[in-house]
C-alpha cells in the first residue's frame, strides 16, 4: 500500500510538473479495489474531493483535484489503480488547420475586422451545427419553400459561408473574418438537390436580406437569362446602400450570367492558387473583380467530405489539394528536390521532400523510390488538368498531390524549405467555381467597409476596383476585370483617396458596360 | 386553331413520334445581351412549318461579342431550311436513325415547347465573309407559367455550327417578342383531332 501511495503521489506530482497543468486542477481516474467502490466514494466525499463522474460498472471514479488536495488523494486506502483522465476531442478530423490559399491571396490576413457589417448569403442553407462555423451572430429567414435556413443538405451554401466566417481555431480552416464577430444572415433558395431557383425567388431573397439589415449580399448563383423583375429589385437595393456580389458563371466561355451581369452587382471571376484565370470562369464585359475559386478549402456539412487533404507551404507558397490514400497523417519539413518521374533513384535525398511528376509508373512506386533514397515526403505534381486523388501502399511517408500549375510553380522553388502535411478532414472539402470566388469578394468588402463605415456601398465598390491586383491584360480586361480583390490595398487606397461616390447605380465591369 | 387545340396536337404527336417538330410558325424580334460583350445583339426570326413545308428567314447582329468584336462582330442573314415546335418526349432512337434529322428537335438542347429553326447563313460582315449553318431554339413565354421572368421571349440557344462564325453561340432574354402561332392551314385543324 505504501508503494502504491508513493507511486500515486509521484504520478500526480509528475502530472503537475507539466507546465500547462501547473496552475490548473487536473482530472484523475481512480479504480477501486474489488467491491470497494462505495468505500472509496465515502473516502472521496469525506476528503472534499470532487467526483466528476462515477463509473459504477467499472468501480471507478473520475475526480478533479488541485495541489492542495494532493495529500488527501495519496491517503486513500481503497484505490486499486489510477491514471490521468486524459482529454479527448472529436476525432472526426485531424487536429490541423489549413489556412486556405485564398485568404492570403486577397490579403484578408492583413486587415482587422472592425464590426458593424452583416453579410447575407443567398444559397442552399447553412450547417448551423458545424464545429468550424459560428452559430451566434447568424440569423436566417423563414422557410420560403426551399427548406430551413439552418440546414444545408446540398452543402454549397455551407462552403460559401465558411470562406467568409469559418472560425480561426486549431482545426479545419478559417474564413476571412474568423473571430465570430461578423454577423451573417442566411436565405435559402435552393432545395436539397441544389438544382434550381427562379428569378422571382431571388428577388424575394434580396428583399429578405435588406429587411435583415444586411450591408453586403453574396450570391454564388446565376443563370443565362436576365429578368426585368430581378433587375429592378437589385437596382432598388443598390440605391439603399447595399453592396451586391455575384458569381460570373462557370460556362467557360464569353457570356453573361445573371444576376452578376446587372450593373448593380459586382461580377466575380475565378482564379486558381497561382493566379491563373480558371478555365471554367466566364468572361464578359461585366466582370469586375477576380478571386480564388479553384480548389477552395472550406466547410461542408459534417461527415460529408472524403479523402485526406494535403497542404504544401513555402515562403509565399500555400497550396492545398488531396493527400495520397495510404499516406501517413502528419507533417514533415525538408528541402524540395526534383525527382523527375520517379522512375529511377533520385540520389541521396535524406531528409528531403521529393517532387515527382505524374506518369509512367504507379504512384506507390514513386513514393517507394523516394523513401528508398532517404526522402521524408513526396509531392506528386499533376501533368494535366484532371483531378488527382491517388492511392499508394500504406507508408510512413507523407505523400500528396498538387495541380499541374502548382507543380510548375514548385519547380521554380526547388531547394527551398518546404513543409507538407496530410490530415483527415471529414467536415471540410475543396470546391471549385465562381461560386467559391464570390464569397472572397463579399468577405473582403465587409472587411474593408468595417474600417470605413462612413463610406457608401458605391465608395467601397470603387475602392475595390481601384486597388485590385491587376492580372491578365494590363488594366481592365474581360477575364479578371480589374484584378484580384485586395483587402489591405483597398484599405490603404481609401486612407489616401477617400471614398466619395455617386449614389446612382454604377455601371458594371469597366464602368462603361451596359 | 386555338391554343387548346394546339395542346391536343402536341399530345397526339408526342404519343406517336417522340420529340418531333410540330407544325407551327414563329415570329420573333428584339434585342438580347451580347455574347459577353457590352452591347446588345439584335435578333429577328420569321419561320413556319405548315403542312410539312418549311420557310423563313433569320437576321442577327452582335457587333460587341467578345472574341469577335475585333473583327467587326457577328452579322448575318439566313434562310431557314428546318423549323418546328418541339413536342413533349425525347427523340426515340429508332426515329432518329430512320428518319430525317430535320424532322426532329435537337435532343437535350431544344426541348418541349421551344421552337427550333435551322438555317443557312450568309455573313454580312465584310471582314468575315462566308456561309455556314446554324440553329436556334426560342421560347414564347408571354402567357406561360414562366411569365414571372417579366419578358416575352427567350432565346434558349443559338449556335453557328460552321462557316466564318463557327462556334459562336448566344442565349438570353429577348426584349421584344417571341410569338409562336398555329399554322393557318385547315389541314392542321384536321390533324388536331
Amino acid at each position: 500500500m505504501i508503494n502504491k501511495k508513493t507511486v500515486l503521489a509521484a504520478s500526480i506530482a509528475l502530472a503537475y510538473s507539466f507546465p500547462s497543468l501547473a496552475d490548473q486542477s487536473m482530472r484523475i481516474v481512480l479504480e477501486a479495489n474489488s467491491n470497494k467502490a462505495s468505500a472509496l466514494k465515502s473516502e472521496l466525499l469525506s476528503n472534499n474531493i470532487k467526483i466528476e463522474k462515477e463509473l459504477s460498472s467499472l468501480e471507478s471514479f473520475a475526480i478533479s483535484i488541485d495541489k492542495t488536495q494532493l495529500a488527501n488523494v495519496t491517503g486513500l486506502t481503497n484505490v486499486k489503480t489510477f491514471y490521468p483522465d486524459v482529454p479527448r476531442k472529436l476525432m472526426s478530423e485531424g487536429a490541423s488547420q489549413y489556412i486556405p490559399y485564398g485568404l492570403e491571396m486577397v490579403q484578408a490576413d492583413q486587415v482587422q475586422y472592425q464590426g458593424g457589417q452583416k453579410v447575407c448569403v443567398i444559397d442552399s442553407g447553412y450547417a448551423l451545427e458545424h464545429p468550424d462555423l459560428p452559430s451566434a451572430g447568424v440569423t436566417g429567414s423563414d422557410d420560403g419553400g426551399a427548406g430551413v435556413w439552418y440546414q444545408d443538405p446540398f452543402g454549397h451554401g455551407t462552403h460559401v459561408a465558411g470562406t467568409i466566417v469559418a472560425i480561426d481555431n486549431e482545426f479545419g480552416t478559417t474564413g476571412i473574418v474568423g473571430d465570430h464577430s461578423l454577423d451573417m444572415h442566411i436565405v435559402r433558395v435552393f432545395a436539397g438537390n441544389g438544382s434550381w431557383a427562379y428569378a422571382s425567388d431571388l428577388a424575394g431573397a434580396i428583399d429578405e436580406c435588406q429587411q435583415a439589415g444586411s450591408t453586403v449580399i453574396s450570391m454564388s448563383l446565376g443563370g443565362k437569362y436576365s429578368s426585368p423583375i430581378e433587375e429592378k429589385a437589385l437596382d432598388k437595393v443598390a440605391r439603399a446602400n447595399i453592396l451586391m456580389v455575384a458569381a460570373a458563371g462557370n460556362a467557360g466561355e464569353a457570356s453573361h450570367s445573371y444576376p452578376a451581369s446587372y450593373d448593380s452587382v459586382i461580377s466575380v471571376a475565378a482564379v486558381d492558387s497561382t493566379k491563373n484565370h480558371a478555365s471554367f470562369s466566364q468572361r464578359s464585359s461585366q466582370i469586375e473583380l477576380a478571386a480564388p475559386g479553384v480548389n477552395v478549402f472550406s466547410t461542408v456539412p459534417v461527415d460529408r467530405a472524403r479523402f485526406s487533404k494535403f497542404n504544401v507551404t513555402q515562403d509565399n507558397v500555400n497550396f492545398q489539394y488531396y493527400g495520397m490514400d495510404g499516406s501517413r497523417f502528419g507533417t514533415v519539413t525538408g528541402e524540395l528536390v526534383d525527382c523527375g518521374l520517379g522512375t529511377q533513384s533520385c540520389g541521396d535525398v535524406t531528409g528531403k521532400i521529393c517532387l515527382i511528376e505524374r506518369g509512367e509508373i504507379p504512384f506507390y512506386k514513386k513514393v517507394e523510390q523516394c523513401e528508398a533514397d532517404g526522402g521524408v515526403g513526396v509531392i506528386i505534381r499533376n501533368n494535366n488538368q484532371s483531378q488527382l486523388i491517388g492511392t499508394i501502399n500504406p507508408t510512413s511517408m507523407i505523400a500528396g498531390s498538387v495541380t499541374r500549375n502548382e507543380g510548375l510553380n514548385l519547380m521554380d522553388n526547388l531547394g527551398k524549405k518546404t513543409t507538407i502535411t496530410v490530415a483527415e478532414f471529414s467536415d471540410h472539402d475543396f470546391k471549385s467555381g465562381t461560386s467559391m470566388a464570390t464569397p472572397h469578394v463579399s468577405g473582403v468588402a465587409a472587411l474593408v467597409w468595417s474600417n470605413y463605415p462612413e463610406c457608401s456601398a458605391n465608395g467601397i465598390r470603387l475602392a475595390l476596383r481601384a486597388s485590385a491586383d491587376d492580372q491578365g491584360d494590363m488594366g481592365y480586361d474581360h477575364a479578371y476585370g480589374w484584378g484580384i480583390v485586395q483587402a489591405k490595398e483597398a484599405v490603404d487606397y481609401i486612407a489616401e483617396n477617400g471614398c466619395k461616390a455617386s449614389n446612382n447605380v454604377l455601371r458594371g465591369g469597366d464602368g462603361s458596360a451596359h | 386553331m386555338k391554343k387548346a387545340q394546339l395542346g391536343l396536337l402536341i399530345t397526339s404527336f408526342a404519343i406517336m413520334g417522340g420529340c418531333a417538330k410540330l407544325d407551327a410558325q414563329v415570329n420573333a424580334g428584339g434585342t438580347l445581351n451580347s455574347k459577353g460583350g457590352a452591347g446588345k445583339a439584335v435578333f429577328t426570326a420569321h419561320a413556319a412549318r405548315c403542312d410539312g413545308e418549311v420557310s423563313g428567314k433569320v437576321n442577327y447582329k452582335d457587333v460587341t461579342a467578345l472574341d469577335w468584336q475585333q473583327s467587326g462582330g457577328v452579322s448575318f442573314n439566313a434562310q431557314v431550311y428546318g423549323a418546328g415546335l418541339c413536342s413533349e418526349d425525347p427523340v426515340s432512337p429508332d426515329g432518329a436513325e430512320s428518319g430525317d434529322e430535320r424532322l426532329f428537335c435537337k435532343q437535350d438542347i431544344c426541348t418541349e415547347g421551344m421552337y427550333q429553326v435551322e438555317f443557312n447563313y450568309n455573313s454580312t460582315n465584310p471582314s468575315l465573309p462566308g456561309e455556314g449553318v446554324g440553329f436556334a431554339c426560342m421560347m414564347d413565354i408571354s402567357e406561360g407559367i414562366k411569365s414571372g421572368f417579366g419578358a416575352n421571349g427567350l432565346l434558349n440557344v443559338m449556335l453557328l455550327e460552321s462557316g466564318p462564325y463557327q462556334g459562336y453561340n448566344n442565349a438570353g432574354t429577348i426584349s421584344g417578342n417571341v410569338q409562336v402561332k398555329d399554322c393557318p392551314s385547315s389541314k392542321n385543324d384536321d390533324n388536331a383531332e
